[in-house]
């Protein structure tokens, strides 16, 4: 689904990114790389097969945008160093020819030496750039008239319909200031929003996005 | 039998205290002095402490004068009670028999409030007799010097068998005392337990696989007590709602109930519903201030114990409680006992009424209370039940795999394993008989590698081999593990404290998100206003005189037992044929007559099946009385075969008397059922497993199952940020195990408890054969019936579709362009 901003052209996609147009840019929220490794040095037995399918989705992403940059919107690392770093860097090497930024969330705890070690190009803070502002921690007002994107909250959304049916799903969060993108992560739970006036909603399954009033 | 020195001042003693050395308790003496190990099965209040802990003490004296055993001290008894209220009272009766029989033995109590210093004197000396919760004994298996500790152990009795029996506990009961089996091969094994339908298999789960039958005995008390059921009727039946509520709009009936005893217990099912009884007698009874109090899990231990003491020492008219009273200490002043709403099963309802009437000669008195109009069958169905003393069984749990993973944890943790000897042990745990080698790899793999496969190597660590045992080395896990032990799962707690600093208890997190400050609530019994939250606790201000909201805790819904369900089918026939037989059927014939003119109220020989259509969709009812677990299986297995002919979605929801097929289409129900049998038993097993794939039932499941196996840490006590980055739900942690391995005992686990708990085949095999039988009657209804009603307004409901999810969010969200 493709949306304007700034008369820029955004498309929303079903592998729970933006893709922004112009620029050939792909926009991706929390991935939280190393989560499972995490869990697993702790002593909780989540499947090490799940790894692979961050770097699987990553992969079939950049191929089908054909994008020459990516925005990573923060929680690309979920904590301290371990082996799935390394398994970043190779996918790193490999698409060597995509230009990577990063906004730092509150996740990413690694030394920024790893971070500028791997060629991502570093932001501590926001990142702008023309009339957009990349940051991780979505802002509760604009600021100046620079539109927002974020990510840090993981929205879901679930629509009810007749005969008490309800389905929860991952979705894009859009108003006039700001959007905030699904979390992009195999391993990510997610937090529900509410529909309010001013906002608007678009969830997507694995086929199609659609937009909630 | 001669007179061992014992017995002779067992005799005495009993004598020195007026009583009467009770049949039972002699029985139990002689097969426990024989070597025997069993069950003795007795009320509450009739001496079933004494029946066995006189007959320890006189092995104790009688072996005394042996000089051999002199040496031999330490811990010699453990005694396993499921409650931490139960300890002090049996502490109290435990050791003044060993003092009045001048017996120099220690008793000594080990449970979760056992503070530190006492904690550490046990570490240096056991007391010869020790009384235990079963995760306190736990715990013990997770020190380095456990088979020290039990190394003079010779007899253990679990107490109140039957509660621990039916739930997780059990199981972890029954993992231990098959460690301690194989520690003491002529250990001692013996369960107190009230009455329930299957007392031999209650023994053969307490005493493992390989007991000699031989050896063992089960010890019944015989009581003359009577049950006296009454039921509180309404003048008028309109006076009750047709569903849900509290009953309180019978409470002038009540209250002139508890005028006329002189103790009373009022159970209630949930912890709401004892604060909103509270409320409405405080309100329409300000008498009652200061002689009545609330007893509920979620109180401060302090507050319990308080209305515990003023319950024995007679300062109390009334209490209103859940089944936080049902076991326990008996209160002798308490004469009378209501129970609110169905207690859902016969042996609860007697259990609930045996506490009154504890004195001798004097009768148990229960009232019942009913919430709603259809609660008036159920009133004689017990009353029935109790009369021809039909008690439901208590099935045991097995393949527990989590409590079995949390165990091996715990081992490692201590002295650590031999895996193929404790594979033995545990294979003689009844719950444990069918484990296989290949789980048990699996279970391994689990606690070393963190995966199915023992070849994994990455940076998993949990347990490691150590000089050919299975043992946690690292401190870390070792603590977190001791933090996260027993299978209690609740949701997070949150403290709730007045200002001044008093405690009152705990309330759910999911209740707090929406509270802000200046918002009022009713709680433990008193109207507080929320001030702010600080830290996982909630500080409150007294705020008399303003209404609030009432505290919802989440918990299980109980189903009717089969027992009860077939006498309210029974009594439902007789509620058209002979109306004047019971005088609660009597009260109900404006109902009954109500449903007669909407629909139709069904013969014994048929099954009735209501369709109407109002603005939530179109709801299909059907009837089957069958109690709620066999309709929660046969729900979605119809909403399954009716969507495998044309893509529909359908939420159900059930109670004990049917269940609700609601969805956005028309179904033409008698086209189906003359086209296709969806009431069939063939590929039964096929449709069950298939259905409850395409539900959430799993899922939900797997919460209690991940924080029992270690998946979920709470975090470590007053550290609650450092923890976060371990955070993860059980629903994701569900999918992704699902999804990214291959045969997880646990995932496993959680579709067998919703097989064996919530879709029991032989059950449902049942209920189907049943229906084959009988005469199938679909109404089209303008309204929602007297029948219906109470199902269509219940929210908790399971989904079941055949539609693709892209139509299916395409038809929801056109709802919210349109409302707009």
């Amino acid at each position: 689904m493709q949306i304007e901003i700034r008369g820029n052209h955004f498309i929303l996609l079903t592998q729970r990114a933006i893709f922004w147009e112009e620029t050939q840019t792909l926009l991706i929220g929390d991935l939280h790389l190393g989560k499972i490794t995490h869990f697993r040095k702790e002593g909780i037995a989540v499947p090490p097969n799940a790894i692979e399918n961050n770097f699987e989705r990553l992969d079939e992403l950049v191929q089908s945008t054909g994008a020459t940059r990516i925005i990573f919107l923060g929680d690309l690392f979920h904590a301290q160093y371990n082996a799935e770093w390394e398994l970043f860097k190779n996918w790193r090497t490999a698409h060597h020819y995509i230009e990577m930024l990063i906004v730092i969330g509150n996740h990413d705890i690694l030394p920024v030496s790893l971070f500028l070690e791997a060629d991502l190009e570093v932001h501590l803070n926001d990142f702008e750039e023309g009339d957009f502002i990349f940051t991780h921690h979505p802002k509760p007002e604009a600021k100046s008239d620079k539109f927002i994107f974020a990510g840090h909250v993981h929205p879901v959304f679930t629509t009810y319909g007749k005969g008490r049916q309800s389905v929860r799903l991952p979705c894009f969060v859009i108003d006039n200031h700001q959007a905030i993108v699904p979390s992009f992560g195999v391993f990510t739970g997610g937090y529900q929003m509410d529909l309010t006036k001013d906002r608007k909603i678009y969830i997507t399954t694995e086929t199609k996005v659609f937009s909630v009033c | 039998m001669t007179k061992s020195p014992g017995h002779t001042i067992a005799e005495n003693w009993f004598k020195s205290k007026k009583w009467k050395w009770a049949t039972f308790q002699k029985e139990a003496a002689e097969a426990y002095l024989e070597g025997k190990s069993g069950l003795v099965n007795a009320p509450t209040g009739s001496g079933k402490t004494h029946s066995l802990w006189v007959p320890i003490l006189i092995r104790h004296i009688n072996e005394r004068s042996d000089k051999e055993l002199k040496a031999k001290r330490g811990l010699q008894v453990l005694w396993i009670t499921p409650l931490r209220a139960l300890s002090k009272d049996l502490f109290r009766n435990m050791e003044s028999a060993a003092l009045e029989m001048n017996l120099t033995w220690r008793v000594g109590i080990r449970t979760g409030d056992t503070n530190t210093k006492d904690r550490l004197d046990q570490k240096k000396q056991m007391p010869d007799a020790l009384i235990i919760t079963p995760e306190s004994l736990h715990i013990l298996f997770a020190q380095k010097n456990s088979s020290e500790i039990f190394k003079n152990l010779h007899t253990i009795v679990v107490d109140e068998w039957h509660e621990l029996m039916g739930s997780k506990r059990g199981t972890q009961t029954e993992l231990a005392l098959a460690r301690l089996r194989s520690i003491k091969p002529d250990l001692q094994t013996w369960g107190i337990s009230a009455t329930i339908g299957n007392l031999e298999e209650a023994k053969h789960v307490l005493l493992g696989m390989k007991f000699p039958v031989g050896k063992s005995a089960v010890i019944k008390a015989i009581t003359d007590k009577k049950i006296l059921v009454e039921s509180i009727i309404p003048p008028r039946v309109e006076t009750l709602p047709w569903s849900g509520y509290m009953g309180t709009r019978l409470v002038d009936q009540v209250v002139e109930i508890v005028n006329q005893s002189k103790t009373t217990l009022l159970f209630t099912n949930t912890r709401s519903g004892t604060e909103i009884w509270y409320r409405t007698i405080i309100e329409k009874y300000p008498e009652f201030a200061g002689i009545m109090a609330l007893h509920h899990a979620s109180l401060d231990r302090e507050i319990r114990d308080w209305v515990e003491d003023a319950l024995h020492d007679e300062r109390l008219k009334l209490v209103i409680c859940t089944a936080s009273l049902d076991l326990g200490v008996d209160f002798r002043p308490v004469d009378t006992v209501i129970q609110v709403g169905s207690p859902k099963s016969i042996a609860r309802f007697i259990q609930r009424a045996g506490r009154s009437g504890h004195r001798p000669g004097v009768d148990s008195k229960i009232y019942f209370c009913p919430t709603n109009a259809l609660e008036l069958i159920e009133a004689v169905s017990l009353r029935e039940g109790v009369a021809k003393n039909m008690l439901e069984d208590r099935p045991p749990v097995a393949h527990a795999f989590d409590v079995l993973a949390q165990w091996m944890m715990t081992l490692a943790v201590g002295e650590g394993f031999d895996e193929a000897q404790l594979f033995e042990e545990v294979c003689d745990a009844y719950g444990y008989q069918y484990l296989n080698r290949q789980e048990w790899e699996w279970l391994l793999g689990y606690i070393t590698t963190g995966s199915s496969s023992l070849l994994v190597y990455d940076e998993y660590k949990k347990v490691e081999r150590v000089d050919g045992l299975y043992k946690v080395t690292s401190r870390r896990v070792a603590l977190r593990h001791r933090l996260s032990m027993g299978t209690i799962v609740s949701e997070t707690g949150i403290k709730v404290k007045l200002q001044s600093g008093k405690y009152l208890g705990t309330v759910e997190e999911s209740f707090v998100t929406w509270m802000k400050p200046g918002d009022v609530f009713t709680f433990a019994g008193m109207t507080v206003e929320f001030v702010r939250i600080h830290e996982m606790t909630v500080s409150v201000k007294k705020a008399e005189g303003k209404k609030g909201f009432l505290v919802r805790w989440a918990g299980g819904r109980m189903p009717l037992s089969s027992q009860l369900s077939a006498f309210i089918r029974e009594r439902l026939a007789d509620a058209i044929e002979n109306p004047h037989k019971e005088k609660e059927l009597a009260k109900m014939q404006p109902l009954l007559e109500l449903q007669k003119s909407r629909s139709m109220i069904p013969k014994t020989d048929e099954l009735l099946i209501e369709q109407c259509e109002t603005r939530e969709g179109h709801h299909i009812f059907i009837f089957p009385f069958e109690g709620r677990l066999v309709h929660e299986g046969m729900s979605i297995i119809l909403a399954y075969r009716i969507s495998k002919l044309t893509p529909i979605t359908f939420s159900v929801a059930m109670n004990d008397y049917g269940f609700e097929l609601l969805s956005d289409q028309y179904v033409d129900f008698e086209k189906i059922i003359s086209e296709i049998d969806v009431f069939s038993t063939k590929h039964l097993v096929d449709d069950i497993y298939q259905s409850v794939n395409a539900t959430e039932m799993a899922k939900r499941k797997f919460r209690e199952i991940a924080a029992i196996s270690g998946l979920m840490f709470q975090g470590y006590p007053g550290k609650n940020v450092k923890t976060r980055q371990l955070q993860a739900s059980s629903s994701l942690l569900f999918t992704v195990m699902s999804k990214y391995e291959d045969n997880n005992l646990l995932i496993k686990q959680s579709y067998q408890e919703v097989l064996t708990y919530q879709l029991e085949e032989v059950r449902m095999r049942q209920a189907l054969d049943r229906i084959a039988t009988q005469k199938i009657i679909v109404k089209q209804t303008r309204k929602p019936t007297p029948f219906s009603f109470p199902i269509m307004v219940d929210r908790l409901r399971e989904q079941l579709t055949s539609e693709k999810l892209d139509d299916r969010i395409q038809k929801m969200i056109k709802q919210y362009s349109n409302a707009d």
